[in-house]
């Protein structure tokens, strides 16, 4: 083992020692960064779980055609034929006003009202499924079905995804801004913790200077001290993320289960995870290197 | 092997707390040479400025003029960057005491070696030995405060020559020991220039050094005599 690989070596036992010789102080310390760092942390992965549902609800993206209240029926018929040769339709269906009218008058408390009603209220339908995910083709069929003679309205029915997807952009572009500000918040702690370190090893400072220490051997239990606390913060963030996924995922679960959805909460994934304790180490080394050269200097 | 060159020395001007005027200079015009495998001997009054000069050599202070040499190196002239790997050839015995006192006796006298990255195995004979030397085999374990003044001492002089110096700086090492100890530590530094250390040595004292020293420096109020 060369010397550079040593002095890292024993840099890294002394840094572990100091956490260890304040015990509880350490434990503090790396309980509030964990803290801090599990707000975004979780907040990310629940996020990312909701964009994965949005992702698995909207994959069967529908477009219905409703027809002018009072357009023949040939209309209908003729635009279900239209869609059918179009390419990117899938499948193509008509339902007549009297289908919808007879199926809602199964439904309950809806019968009473559509007898009171002197006409059958709904349009022909026609009901397509496009045999593409991709938003702007979905948008170019709309198009095209919207010039059909009789066509009152063309509706996408995976509008409300979209939405939720803008939404969720949105709060994910939040997270993000609340995690450079705790980021910032480690950094700040880290460089508390490390000023008071040096104020009281002053006499370990001076005493290394004095037998020949360089400036990155004084700086280097001070920097592995730093990424050692965010990492270990890190990790507490990890534990905390990892239990509240281990607490929703049963009622989660019980609640996707209501809807006929095959959805599981997952935790963070592996390079959530790596990014997550890379970044907390890398805050905390950032903070330790800010601490200022004239208390390293003594 | 360590040469002095003109050299005064002036604090910045103090707050004249007691009111009495101070000297304007710590050391004034000072001149000498010390050979290689010298042990010199620095005598004077409190306050003369025995300390003072010591601590020119590590560059623990600058000189105001003149110039400080060791070997063929300029001390005023070193960086910041090559200041350390210099203070490693030398041993230093400062007047104050710089033990650690949360670790013990081993881990005190290691430092040098660990600062200087020495493989772990070699550095811990080296510890050993350095303290078989000072009569301090198996006090390893002892912390400063379990140890004697004396004791104290000697780990200190254990520290200063466990990297093998080539030279050993030491102010008043035999201060508030008792004579006969004083005369051993006296005896343990001719050994160490029999072994090729240049050594400059102060005390308030004279007669545990006085016949071993092979050159006498004398300090009155910063200057040479
Ligand atoms: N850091 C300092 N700032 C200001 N004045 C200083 C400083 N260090 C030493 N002096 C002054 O320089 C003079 C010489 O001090 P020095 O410590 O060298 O004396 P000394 O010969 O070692 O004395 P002693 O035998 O008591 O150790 C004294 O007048 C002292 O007050
Ligand atoms: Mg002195």
């Amino acid at each position: 083992m060369n010397s550079w690989l040593r002095h890292h070596r024993d840099a890294v036992r002394h840094a572990l020692q100091r956490l260890f010789d304040s015990p509880l102080a350490a434990l503090l310390t790396i309980v509030a960064i964990g803290i801090a760092l599990a707000l975004p942390t979780t907040a990310h992965m629940l996020l990312s779980n909701v964009q994965q549902l949005s992702r698995n609800v909207s994959a069967a993206p529908q477009i219905t055609v409703f027809m002018h209240a009072n357009a023949p029926r040939e209309a209908g018929v003729a635009v279900q034929r239209h869609a059918q040769q179009m390419a990117g339709v899938k499948e193509a269906k008509l339902v007549t006003r009297e289908t919808t009218s007879s199926r809602l008058s199964q439904a309950e408390g809806l019968a009473e009202v559509l007898q009171v009603l002197p006409d059958n209220p709904f349009p022909d339908m026609v009901v397509i499924t496009p045999s593409s995910f991709d938003e702007r083709e979905i948008l170019a069929l709309r198009q095209e079905l919207q010039h059909q003679a009789d066509v009152e309205q063309v509706q996408l029915d995976a509008e409300w995804t979209r939405r939720l997807g803008a939404l969720l952009r949105l709060a994910k572009q939040a997270v993000l801004v609340i995690g450079l500000l705790l980021g910032v918040a480690l950094i700040a702690v880290t460089f508390n913790t490390i000023r008071l370190q040096t104020l009281t090893r002053q006499d370990e400072i001076a005493v290394s200077r004095l037998l020949g220490a360089t400036d990155d051997y004084i700086r280097r239990p001070f920097l592995w001290f730093g990424s050692l606390q965010g990492l270990f913060g890190g990790l507490v963030a990890l534990g905390i993320a990892w239990g509240v996924a281990h607490a929703l995922s049963e009622p989660v679960g019980a609640l996707a289960g209501l809807y006929n959805l095959d959805f599981h909460l997952r935790p963070l994934d592996t390079l959530d995870t790596l990014l997550l304790l890379g970044s907390s180490a890398a805050l905390g080394w950032i903070g330790a290197r800010l601490t200022p050269e004239p208390a390293l200097r003594k | 092997m360590i040469v002095f060159d003109k050299v005064c020395k002036k604090f910045p001007e103090q707050h004249l707390r007691s009111g009495h005027a101070r000297a304007a200079f710590a050391l004034e015009n000072v001149s000498f040479e010390i050979k290689r495998g010298e042990l010199a001997l620095l005598t004077g009054h409190s306050g003369a400025g025995k300390s003072t000069l010591m601590r020119l050599i590590p560059a623990l202070e600058r000189a105001t003029t003149g110039q400080v040499r060791v070997g063929d190196q300029d001390v005023s002239k070193l960086s910041r960057r090559e200041l350390p790997y210099f203070r490693r050839k030398l041993g230093l015995m400062l007047q104050d005491q710089t033990l650690l006192d949360d670790r013990n006796a081993f881990d005190n006298v290691v430092l040098p070696l660990v600062i200087a990255g020495l493989r772990h195995k070699e550095a811990s004979q080296r510890v050993h030995a350095a303290l078989e030397r000072v009569g301090l085999a198996g006090c390893e374990r002892a912390f400063p405060a379990e140890l004697s003044g004396g004791e104290q001492q000697r780990l200190q002089i254990a520290r200063a020559i466990v990297s093998r110096p080539a030279v050993l700086i030491a102010d008043e090492p035999t201060a508030h020991l008792e004579a006969s100890l004083a005369a051993e530590i006296a005896k343990l530094f001719d050994g160490f220039r029999h072994a090729g250390t240049t050594i400059i040595v102060s005390t308030h004292d004279t007669s545990p050094f006085d016949r071993y020293a092979t050159r006498k420096l004398h300090l009155d109020h910063g200057h040479l005599q």
